[in-house]
């Protein structure tokens, strides 16, 4: 399960599943946020997977969105989270950054507790994070099997985290 | 043909639109030797200005599914600070100016231009010293941009499934 998100995590994430070959997973599932029709465009623009789909799911808050309402659409994000999780069962989930990552990780991570489902997080964090860590990446960072950072300066502050050299 | 694109992003970047459309910098973009200026401009439509001369035409549009066309036929990209941006253009291997947005409020996009500058790949600026960026462009020699390492890509990924 590929989490997409919007503008540059887009671009990113269709790099590294490039660079990774995009037959590499026998069937893929790309979710993408209801603002974002552009990421999946820019995914079936970018390649092909014979044994894919693509899973909408409604943002937790629009940019300037109250927060009481937001309260509201974070419950149905989330519960549309679960029910994506359910239906797909993923051995991998990948994410790299976007906001849209966290209540699907949760609950996974909440599935996995209970016992009912184990699927690996790998948690890729955006090329544009240099030095600090992006709020998703803060929260991630402990439910992710694997933490990948993608430039060399976090080793003291994130220990748990992975730098590979150029991933995109 | 030669064409100049300008990118903002998912969002907007008021100033920056209006600097690239205004008389300054069209002059700035003749001197150079360009004929054409594409302007991917977002939210900030109120700021654009299409023209349409002998030597040079300036077009633009809010969004497109795909910007590869705009990127692959680019001599010089102009574009704001977002990681997406500056890889479309990097990996193409083309000439870059990086325009930070100050009023953002979470700054990290900075890092990244500042990081990539030091490494020479690509001319960090600001929308203020963007006309004297781009006439000292062809004074600057850019070093390449290291490619992805696929290998890592896949080591990555190895020993999870």
């Amino acid at each position: 399960m590929v989490v997409f998100g919007s503008g540059g995590h887009t671009t990113e994430m269709i790099q590294i599943l490039n660079g990774l070959g995009v037959d590499y997973f026998q069937k893929i599932s790309f979710i993408y946020s209801s603002q974002d029709i552009l990421s999946k465009d820019a995914a079936l623009n970018s390649f092909r997977h014979k044994n894919s789909k693509f899973i909408l799911i409604p943002r937790a808050r629009r940019v300037g969105q109250s927060y009481f309402s937001s309260v509201f659409t974070t419950i149905n994000a989330f519960m549309t989270s679960v029910s994506v999780l359910v239906s797909t069962s993923p051995d991998i989930i990948i994410c790299n950054g976007p906001a849209i990552c966290v209540p699907i990780v949760i609950a996974s991570y909440i599935y996995r507790i209970l016992g009912l489902e184990y699927s690996s997080v790998v948690y890729i964090e955006s090329f544009a994070r240099v030095k600090t860590l992006s709020l998703t990446g803060k929260l991630l960072y402990r439910l992710s099997d694997k933490f990948v950072v993608q430039w060399p300066y976090f080793k003291k502050t994130y220990p748990r985290s992975e730098y590979y050299s150029y991933l995109v | 043909m030669s064409l100049v694109f300008v990118t903002v992003g998912s969002t907007r970047f008021d100033s920056l639109v209006e600097k690239v459309c205004s008389q300054e910098l069209l002059a700035v973009f003749e001197k150079l030797g360009y004929s054409r200026l594409v302007v991917q401009y977002g939210k900030s439509c109120a700021q654009f200005t299409a023209t349409n001369s002998v030597n040079f035409s300036v077009s633009g549009f809010d969004y497109k599914s795909s910007l590869d066309s705009y990127y692959d036929s680019a001599e010089l990209v102009i574009s704001h600070a977002g990681s997406g941006s500056i890889l479309n253009a990097l990996r193409r291997e083309k000439k870059l100016v990086v325009v930070s947005n100050q009023s953002l409020m979470d700054n990290h996009q900075q890092e990244l231009a500042q990081e990539l500058a030091d490494l020479g790949v690509l001319v960090q600026s600001s929308v203020s010293t963007l006309a004297s960026s781009l006439n000292n462009i062809n004074s600057v020699t850019l070093k390449k941009f290291p490619p992805q390492n696929s290998s890592a890509v896949k080591s990555l990924f190895q020993n999870i499934l």
